[in-house]
This record gives C-alpha cells, structure tokens and sequence, in this order.
C-alpha cells in the first residue's frame, strides 16, 4: 500500500515540475564524481594490471656505471632473465639535419615482459616484434621518421657510426609515459653502443638490468640486491613502477577531485534547498493526512521510499552521464598513463550510486523527516507545525555524508577531511564575505528608490537565500577564474620572465678537448661565444659521516637527489641570476679548497646547513666539501644554474664534461648540423621544445580541470534554480500586488533583472577576490613568480556573474512575469 | 445621498465571462450593465460561486472578460494594454482584499509605500506615515505582516489602499477574515475614509452590516446581476 501511493504521489509531484531541481542536482553531484571516478579507476587499473609491461621486466636495476658481474651471477644463479640496458640522450644526423633523441640499447632478451610493437610504414597498425634487432639496425619512433624526413631502410648518424632503420616504434615496455619523456627514442642493440663512441667519461649515462623470472626467485633477487646496498644502484619492481606517472596522475586526481567535490557541495545546498520547499509544501497535505488517521511512521514511510526511488534513478542517470562525461578526460589526459586504458570495472558504478543517495538522505531527508511531526490541529490553525529544522542541521548531516563519501574515494582518512575542511573553510570565507557586503546594502536599503535598485533591496530582505546564492556562484566563477590565472597569466608571466635573447638551446657532453674546437665554430659561424661551464656528476654518499641512503629520507625530493648523480660545476664568483641566502662566498686566496655551495632546496631536502660536510663519489673516486654557502637560483632564467657549485681546484682531475647554453636565431640552424656533424658525441636540448611540451600539459591538465569545474557551474546553477524555486511562491504573490498596485510589467522586469544582475555582480565580485587571492598565493608559494593584479580577471568575473546570473534567473523566473496577478491572488486566497 | 449623477465615474456595459470547462462553457457573468457615480458607496453581494471576484477583477483590469466595456473616467479599459491598465490602477484604484495580501517581506510602513514608489510621487515617506497614522498604526510601521494580528494587517492595507488617493477603492470581503467587533472597526474606518477623501467605494460582500451601510446595493447569482432598491 505504502510502494503504491508513493509511487503515485511521487508521479504526482514530478508532474508538477517541482522535483525537478532536486533531481537534475543529484545527476549532475554523480555526473561530476563518477566522471572523475571513471577515469581514475580506469588508469589505475592500467598501472596495476599492465605494471610489468610497463616496466618491461618484474624488476629493474638503474644506476649510473655498469652493473658489476655479480648482478648478472646472482640472476643467473636464480634462474632468471637479464637485460642489458644503457640509455641516454644523443644527436641524430640524418638529411642533414639533426635531432635529439633519447637512445634505449638493449640486447636481444628485451623486453623481458610485453611485446614491442613495431610498423612498417607510419600510422599503420602495428605487429609484433618477433626477432630482435641486428646489429647496425634500430628502430625508432614516430616523430624522427617526420621530422627529419626518413623512410624505413634509410641510414642515420649515431655519435661516429650509421645504423639503418628497421621499423618504426609503436609500443615499447618500460618506456616512460608522454608526460615526461619529450625526445623521441631509439632503440639499438646494445653491442653497438661503443662502436658510436658516445659513452665518454662523465657522459650522462644511465645503466638498467632488467630482470624476469618466477616469483620467488624475483623476490629472492630483489632481496639480495637491497642487501648488498650499493648506493648508486636503485631498485624498481613492480609495485614502484612508474613513480613519476603515479605522483603526477596522484595530482592529477586531486584536483579533479576537489572539483567534483565543489559540485557535489554545491548540489548538496541546491538538494538541501529543495528539500526544504518540498517540505513546506507537503505541511498542509500531511496534516491532512494526519487528520484523517495516517500513522507517523506511515508518513515516515512514505516520504523515505519516495527520496529512494528519486535518488536511486537520478543517480543511476547520473552514473550514465558521468561514463559519457569520462571519455572527455581520457581524451583530453589517457596519454599520460602512455598505455591503453581497460575497460572501467564495477567501483565507479556503485561509488556514483551510493554518492547520489548519500548526499540525498544527508541533506534531504532530515527536513523531509521532519513532515511525520506536523499536527494534525494544523488543518484548524495554519500556523502550527511551519518547518522549524533549521538549515543548519540538515547541512550538517550533508556536510557529514560529503565527509564520509571524499573519505572513501581519497582512500585516507586524513586527506578527506582536509578536503572537506579546506572546502568548507573557503565556503564559510566566502559566506562571511558575501554576509558583509549584503550587510553593507542592507544599511543603504531605503536609499533605492528607484525600480532598477528594488533587486538590491529584494536580495536585502531574503539574506539567508541570496547568501547561499551569492556564495554558490562565487565558487564556480572562482574556480574558473583562478584556472584562468594560472593557466594564462602565470604562464604568460613567467615567459615574459625569460628575455628574447636568453638561451634558446643548450649543448651538453662536451669533452673538456672539444671545448676550444667548438669555441672557434662559434666563432666562424658569428654567434656570440657563449661561456662553458665544467659539469663533474657525482652522487652524494655522506653527510657529516653518515651514510646518505635515500632509505633514510622520507622526503621523495631527497631520495630522488640521493639515488642519481648531481651536476656540480666550479666557479670563482657568484653566477649571474644566483643570490646567496646564507654563509659568504670563497675567498680565491684562502689556501683550502673544500668548500661547496649548494642551492636552497638541496639544503632543505637533505637537511643541510653551513658547517655540514659532504662526502662526493665521482666514478671510484671521492672528495669532501663543506657547505659554505647557500644559494638561490632562479630556475626560470634559463642560464646554466647548478646545484652544487665547488671551489675552483676540488674537483680537479675528476672526469668532466663542459656545457654551454646559447642563443640561436632560427635562420642560423644549420650551425646545429655543423655542429653534430663535427662533433656527434655532444647534445643539443632545444628549450623551446621544452617550454612548448611544458605548456602543453599544463593546458591538457588545466583543460581537464576547467571541464570538471562545468559540473562545478552546473551544480551553481541548480543552486540558483532551488533558490529561486524556493522563493518562488513569494515573488509569484509579490508580483501579483504590485501588479494590482499599478506597477507596470517593465517595472517588475527592472526589479528581477536588477535583483538577479547584483546577484552575479556579488558572486563575481567575491568570486573575483577570492580567486586573485588563491592564485596570488600559488604564484608566490608554489610557482615562486610575484603576484600581478589583473583587471582584465576582475571585469570578467563580474560579467560572467552578472550576465550568466541574470540569464538564468531571468529564465527561470519566466512564470512569475506571466502569470495574470488574478490567478495568483485568487490560489492565495484559496490558500489562506 | 447619491452622489452627483451628472458625473459616472464607472460604467459597465453589456459585460459578459465565459470559461470552458470539461462540461462544455461556463458563464461566470452575464450581461451586466451598470454605471456607478463619484463618491457613492456600493455594495455587491450574493452567495459564493456567484461571480461577485469575478466581476470585481474584471472591474480592475485583472482579469479580460469574453465580451463587453468597462470605461472607467471616459476610457474603456480594455481598450489598453496590460501595462496601459496597471498604470491606470496605480492612478485611480485602491484594493482591499479578504486576505489583506500585504507583502511578507516588507514592513508597515515599506507596504504602505510601495504604490507612492511604483507611481513615483514625492514625499512617499511622509505620506505613508501621515496614512498609516491615520489607521491609527504609525507606531507598528517598522513591523512585518506576521507581526501584526488579522484586523492590524487589513488597517495597512486599507492604508496601502488610500495611500495614492485613489478614485475609487475596490473591497473584496474586507470583513471577511475577521471577527466581528475587529469587522464592525475596519467597515467604520473605511467608510470615514471614503468620506473624507470623496472616494467611490465598491465592495463586494457576504455582509449584510457593511452591504446597509452602503447607498446602492447590487445583488449577483448566477453571474446576472440586479440592484435592489435601498432598505430592501
């Protein structure tokens, strides 16, 4: 009985056009999280199930010398499969042109996991590599083929030896995602490797041992090498495959995560706010109900199965949309993960399911609730039983399922309530702000006399509605708007940082014999002769006599420093673009010579002061310094900036190569040629390429964003249809009087369209400083950029707000303008 | 006393209201014809479902009827547009209605105002304060409606009404939601106002106290209407 006449009154109510909001809220909160759901459950999975392809082995060993023979004894002893593996960034010269590319040579076991996709002609479907490389062929990617007008069987220059071109890479095991990774690669067979006499001392080489087999014997081998603890050697399996990958989509998620969360918040007060009229509306039917003899746990009953059956349908609509909504994400960031992205599984479904009915019993169900306490004497004296749960309440019994729903999808308790904390701070920052300047109104209210400043008042005597209003939209437009500071201004901001004539390429692996040879190409080619700096890689191995082993850093910055070589230069003064923060700078005439300088933040992930002593391993050698100095460094000057500079005379006789960053105008390309072609060892990073790859998954990234925050300014909307909606039956009578007073529709139009306009004038306008805040602090804290005002941000926030606002509030107000007063006064009445 | 005859202030002609409904047309009103003159008082009474709403918002201009004139002060009001007949109530109408439909969301005083602000006289301020002084109310202007007991927000209104002095005031069942001796006070204050602001006063009414109190009494059913003679 109960199933049956909530099913007809449910049909009853969406007939009338009431439950819409609240319905259309729930489908775009479960649209945004399972949007966001969808793809993340999707590239974890890929991580996960394809971890070894993606590593190319069951374990991987990278350091910067070759393996010692024990390695290779030990997995032979085991059972186990090797690769060889040496990579590292090279020239191409091919048409008389050249490239940078980052080499993979391997020898004939790889890969050890998955299969290397190879084609013969580009952009045709790709095989299988079934027989490994001979030597004096390579494969190689797409983008050499292009750029430097290639065909399959052609020859390529490599350092001082020509290989032919094979096949053309499509998938390759271990190969690091398109984030990262901007060169193109090449792979070779590594007996080949020596004949291109590109490995010179103090080259930046990386050695890999790939390493397969059964489980236990994996495990066996990973143990023994973790033991023998030797400290340039890092040992990658499985689960830490892909850091990199995993800490960027961990970002990634993050953020697209609070932004779903904005929406969901937001459809939280748009579901709170219909909830609310819906109940106001059912006083007067349940105290009739009440009155001809229904139980309170029947109208409990009744209006519980009514809000399942809605959320359970919006949500599952809201589950479709988001599928739909998702593909847009992997569109716009499925390549990060560099791998196909499986089918999605059953987790987002019912995460999507179970949101949409949680944030509809958190902030629907207790006012709807409250329906089974009104009196039945209602039906005698209206007054009795008028809604008295606050709206505090029922937020905070949504604000606590929000909690318990960002809880479960963060997987972290603490990251969850920091979530939720940070987001209901900025709401209440907001709320407070909006609150004073309605305040600020509210003390000239009866200034306005005329009809276009009657929306001010209007929104002065319903503060508690136009605040929830003025707040929801000014987290959209903020959302939006700082997206648009960072991803623009900041940006503009920090290329406008970097002058015409800065480095535009820098040229690296220079053996300390070219320098002078390749001095004199500057000069005959009329370039201006850049400087060349000394660059010894060496590894941190000892601080104050301990031990450095990245095992005893929590922090991720400091092991990565910890497990690879650094670049340390020497230099007899402070280097342009350089401020020393602490300690003083050598003095030439001081007969020691251990003394080192160190960038801030090696000082503040590694935990070194003035005083510390650092122990260095060059190769089989070593040397000490002693912090005698802290420098900063601008990063975005692009100048050779180091992070350890020593004192001229330390790091003599230690392996060296010299790098020098210079301008080149596009017309003089072809000393690049000459370059590589005289001198095939040395590489050549254009930054330009860099900078392009930079801006383009900053755009990708906040592409993705923005698109999430639609949801945001979906959800913002549906705000203000359930504020309107809720104020509805007032306007409705507030018009029919003023129509029968004389007011002229044009008047009334004046008064809505203004109460609407200052509306999204506010919420632009809170929106505008609130956004110029947060991306000031980014600018400051994060990018280390100083902050800059933007007008340009402010006008369009306050447009956005206004002409969005009142478009839509104009729109959803339709019914009030035409509605014949006669018709409202004669239904007042009939309610009164 | 029957007012000057020579001068008609409202005239109705052939007016006729026809709605359809599942069981084929309904005739609200038909045929009325009457003309009422400055400064009298009229009553229109009858049971309810007789038309007597009806025909008072179709006087005003809220409602179109199906055929028929209504020329208030030489203009037939259904010659203009919506907004001709909204500007042309601001000028010359007042309403009182059963419900007092005062704004919730204004004061006393804001409500009383609103019409001086809509037609954008000067002094609205003062002008409010001297009407709702005239109620006897000027110490409850900066109260809401739902601060205000039933006879206190029917006082506004009539306030509301007069504020903008008007020609003539329409009256739906202003007693109607109160109780008698609060009814007996209102119908006292609304017939010294009539009198001394020389303002036509037509109301419709279930009444009999208030209909006697009237010079002209007109007697709908069934959407015909008739005038009785006075002392019937």
């Amino acid at each position: 009985m109960v199933t049956k006449l909530a099913i007809s009154q449910l049909l009853r109510e969406w007939r009338s056009g009431e439950l819409q909001v609240l319905f259309l809220s729930i489908i775009i909160a479960v649209a945004a999280i399972s949007s966001v759901s969808f793809f993340t459950d999707r590239v974890n999975q890929a991580l996960l199930l394809q971890a070894n392809e993606l590593l190319g082995a069951d374990v991987v060993l990278k350091g910067d010398r070759e393996f010692s023979e024990f390695y290779h004894e030990q997995a032979d002893k085991l059972g186990l499969k090797t690769v060889r593996q040496v990579t590292f960034p090279t020239m191409v010269l091919a048409n008389d042109q050249n490239q940078m590319v980052w080499l993979n040579a391997v020898d004939e076991n790889f890969p050890l996991r998955g299969n290397v996709g190879i084609t013969h002609e580009l952009f045709k479907p790709e095989q299988k590599a079934e027989k490994f490389l001979e030597p004096g062929k390579v494969w190689v990617e797409p983008a050499i083929i292009s750029s430097l007008g290639l065909n399959i069987g052609d020859t390529i220059q490599l350092g001082m030896k020509e290989f032919v071109i094979d096949a053309i890479i499509t998938t390759e095991p271990g190969r690091a995602g398109g984030f990262f990774n901007i060169a193109p690669r090449v792979i070779m067979n590594v007996n080949d490797v020596a004949a291109t006499q590109l490995i010179q001392p103090g080259s930046r080489v990386r050695y890999g041992l790939l390493v397969a087999g059964d489980d236990n014997a994996v495990q066996t081998f990973r143990d023994i090498a973790k033991e023998k603890n030797d400290e340039d050697i890092l040992v990658q399996g499985v689960q830490d495959a892909r850091p990199d990958i995993r800490a960027a989509l961990t970002r990634a998620e993050q953020f697209l995560g609070l932004a779903a969360l904005t929406s969901l918040m937001l459809s939280g007060v748009a579901v709170a706010l219909s909830a609310r009229r819906f109940t106001q509306r059912h006083l007067d039917q349940c105290a009739i109900m009440r009155c001809v003899g229904a139980t309170q746990s029947l109208i409990s009953q009744l209006y519980l199965f009514q809000m399942f059956i809605l959320g359970f349908v919006a949500s599952l609509i809201g589950v479709i949309a988001g599928y739909f909504a998702h593909e847009v994400l992997v569109e716009l960031l499925g390549s990060i993960a560099g791998v196909e992205l499986p089918a999605a599984g059953i987790k987002p479904i019912v995460f999507g399911l179970v949101t949409g009915i949680a944030i509809l019993i958190g902030f629907a169900l207790p006012p709807v609730m409250a329906l089974k306490k009104v009196p039945a004497l209602r039906v005698l004296k209206r007054d009795l039983g008028d809604m008295n749960t606050s709206n505090i309440v029922s937020y905070v019994y949504g604000i606590g399922a929000l909690m318990l729903i960002m809880i479960w999808q963060a997987g972290d308790l603490k990251i969850g309530l920091y979530m939720v904390l940070g987001a209901l701070l900025a709401i209440m920052l907001l709320g407070l702000c909006g609150f004073g300047l309605l305040t600020l109104i509210g003390l000239f209210k009866n200034k306005f006399r005329n009809a276009w400043f009657y929306g001010l008042r209007n929104l002065v005597r319903r503060p508690a509605t136009s605040l929830v209003q003025i707040v929801a939209f000014g987290v959209g437009i903020m959302a939006l708007l700082i997206l648009t500071l960072i991803r623009g201004d900041l940006l503009t901001q920090w290329q406008q940082s970097i002058p015409y004539d800065a480095p535009n390429r820098f040229v690296i692996n220079i053996h300390p014999d070219q320098v002078e040879d390749i001095q004199s190409l500057f000069r005959k080619s009329n370039i201006e002769l850049p400087e060349f700096y000394p660059m010894v890689r060496a590894r941190v191995v000892e601080i104050n006599g301990q031990k450095a082993s990245p095992d005893n850093f929590e922090d991720s910055q400091a092991k990565q420093m910890l497990s690879r070589e650094l670049n340390l230069s020497w230099a007899l003064q402070v280097a342009e673009k350089n401020e020393l923060i602490d300690g003083k700078w050598w003095d030439a005439e001081d007969p020691n010579l251990e003394y080192i300088s160190i960038e801030e933040s090696v000082a503040k992930h590694l935990n070194l002061s003035l005083g510390d002593v650092v122990r260095f391993k060059v190769a089989d050698q070593d040397f000490r310094g002693e912090v005698s100095s802290i420098r900063k460094v601008d990063w975005g000057s692009f100048r050779a900036n180091f992070y350890v500079l020593a004192k001229p005379g330390l790091l003599e006789g230690f392996p060296a190569t010299y790098m020098s960053p210079f301008f080149l105008d596009e017309s003089q390309a072809s000393f690049l040629n000459n370059l590589v072609k005289q001198f095939p060892n040395v590489t050549v990073i254009d930054v330009a390429t860099v900078l392009s790859h930079a801006r383009n998954i900053i755009r990708q990234v906040s592409l993705a964003v923005e698109y999430v925050f639609l949801f945001t300014l979906m959800a913002g909307v549906m705000v203000l249809f359930a504020g309107i909606q809720s104020t509805h039956d007032e306007r409705m009578l507030e018009n029919a009087i003023v129509r029968t007073l004389g007011g002229r529709k044009k008047q009334m139009l004046q008064t809505l369209l203004s109460e609407f306009l200052f509306l999204g004038f506010l919420a632009g306008l809170i929106g505008a400083i609130f956004a110029t805040i947060i991306a000031a602090v980014i600018s400051h804290y994060i990018l280390q950029m100083p902050a800059s005002f933007n007008t340009s941000l402010w006008l369009y926030g306050l447009f956005v707000g206004a002409a969005g606002v009142s478009a839509m509030g104009m729109w959803g107000s339709k019914k009030v303008l035409s509605q014949p007063p006669l018709v409202t006064l004669k239904k007042v009445s009939l309610t009164n | 006393m029957t007012g000057t005859k020579s001068n008609p202030l409202l005239i109705v002609n052939n007016l006729n209201k026809k709605v359809a409904s599942p069981t084929g047309a309904l005739v609200l009103l038909a045929d009325i014809n009457f003309t009422i003159y400055s400064s009298e008082s009229v009553a229109i009474i009858g049971p309810s479902g007789a038309g007597k709403s009806t025909l008072l918002g179709i006087l005003a201009g809220l409602d179109l009827p199906s055929n028929g004139e209504v020329i208030l002060e030489d203009e037939n009001i259904f010659n203009m547009d919506e907004d001709g007949r909204a500007q042309l109530r601001g000028r010359m109408i007042g309403f009182v209605f059963q419900s007092f439909q005062l704004l919730p969301s204004l004061t006393a005083l804001e409500n009383v105002m609103l019409p001086l602000e809509l037609l954008a006289l000067p002094d609205q301020q003062e002008t409010a304060k001297h009407v709702l002084d005239r109620v006897g109310l000027l110490d409850r202007a900066g109260h809401y409606p739902r601060q205000l007991s039933g006879g206190e927000q029917q006082r506004v209104a009539i306030a509301r009404a007069f504020a903008v002095k008007p020609k003539i005031l329409l009256a739906d069942e202003p007693t109607g939601n109160l109780d008698k001796k609060t009814g007996e006070k209102i119908i006292e204050l609304l017939f010294s106002l009539n009198e001394e602001e020389s303002t036509t006063l037509l109301l419709v009414t279930h009444d009999t106290y208030l209909a006697d109190r009237c010079q002209r009494q007109f007697h709908i059913d069934g959407g015909r209407l008739t005038e009785l003679n006075h002392g019937n």
